[in-house]
């Protein structure tokens, strides 16, 4: 059975060195990372399949958008948590996925050590809605 | 998947990844001059030109991440000038965009050698 403090994560992202930046990040903060995804038909597909309680999306990826992913991600689970990652041009992208769903996003412009700070900063809120869903 | 990690050893797992990143980006770099020869020569597949866009789109977008501020910046010209001609949809660039793209990533090459 899971710990129920820590929260189950699906990361994507299409470059595997920020992928895996981020999947140290969110190990750090004590979540629990249960899949990695290179594109976005994989992140639909795996967060489909293992139900995390957060998904961290790159917004623009191979296959199928981030924005399409979160679609996919909110008619599976309307309660999941989902951060979006972007770079700053395409930061009215992601200000449409926070209209329809998305919790938070961060800006990949970031160096990896205020991704890191920005990530600490909105996870708690990450896991009291993971748990207040799991409550529900 | 289940390891965690305190922010130290995050530290060192960046420290990691960011070298690891920056070895990788003269084999990235090279295989674009590589590939953009080939779509200059007609002799590239039909996706070829969105793969050097998307290749110059991770790189704007990772570079700094890890600290390689210039080459996002030009990378971001780079996968700029690259999604106009995928939008164009010349099968061969004229002469002067062979030149621009040949030109961007020289600089490319460049930032990597002074960020080194």
């Amino acid at each position: 059975m899971n710990d129920p403090r820590r929260i189950r994560v699906l990361v994507a992202d299409d470059e595997p060195h920020v992928r895996k930046l981020v999947v140290a990040i969110v190990r750090a903060l004590g979540a629990e990372v249960v899949a990695e995804a290179s594109d976005g038909e994989e992140a639909a597909a795996l967060f489909r399949k293992l139900r995390p309680d957060a998904a961290i999306l790159d917004i623009n990826m191979p296959k199928l958008h981030g924005d399409e992913v979160l679609a996919r991600i909110m008619a599976v689970d309307p309660q999941a948590v989902v951060v979006m990652m972007t770079a700053q041009d395409a930061i009215d992208s992601v200000h449409d996925c926070l209209d329809r769903g998305a919790s938070h996003y961060i800006l990949k412009s970031n160096r990896a050590e205020e991704i890191y700070a920005l990530l600490s900063e909105i996870w708690p809120d990450c896991q009291a809605r993971a748990m207040n869903k799991e409550a529900a | 998947m289940t390891m965690t990690m305190t922010r130290e050893q995050f530290m060192q797992a960046f420290a990691k990844e960011r070298a690891d990143y920056g070895r990788s980006l003269g084999g990235r770099i090279a295989g674009m001059q590589l590939l953009w020869q080939a779509v200059c020569a007609g002799a590239a597949a039909r996706d070829d030109l969105e793969r050097l866009e998307r290749t110059a789109h991770s790189l704007a977008g990772s570079g700094p991440l890890f600290g390689y501020d210039d080459l996002g910046l030009q990378a971001r010209l780079l996968e700029t000038d690259l999604h106009r001609l995928v939008a164009e949809g010349a099968a061969v660039p004229a002469n002067r965009e062979r030149a621009a793209i040949r030109d961007r990533l020289a600089v490319l090459k460049r930032c990597i050698r002074e960020n080194q």
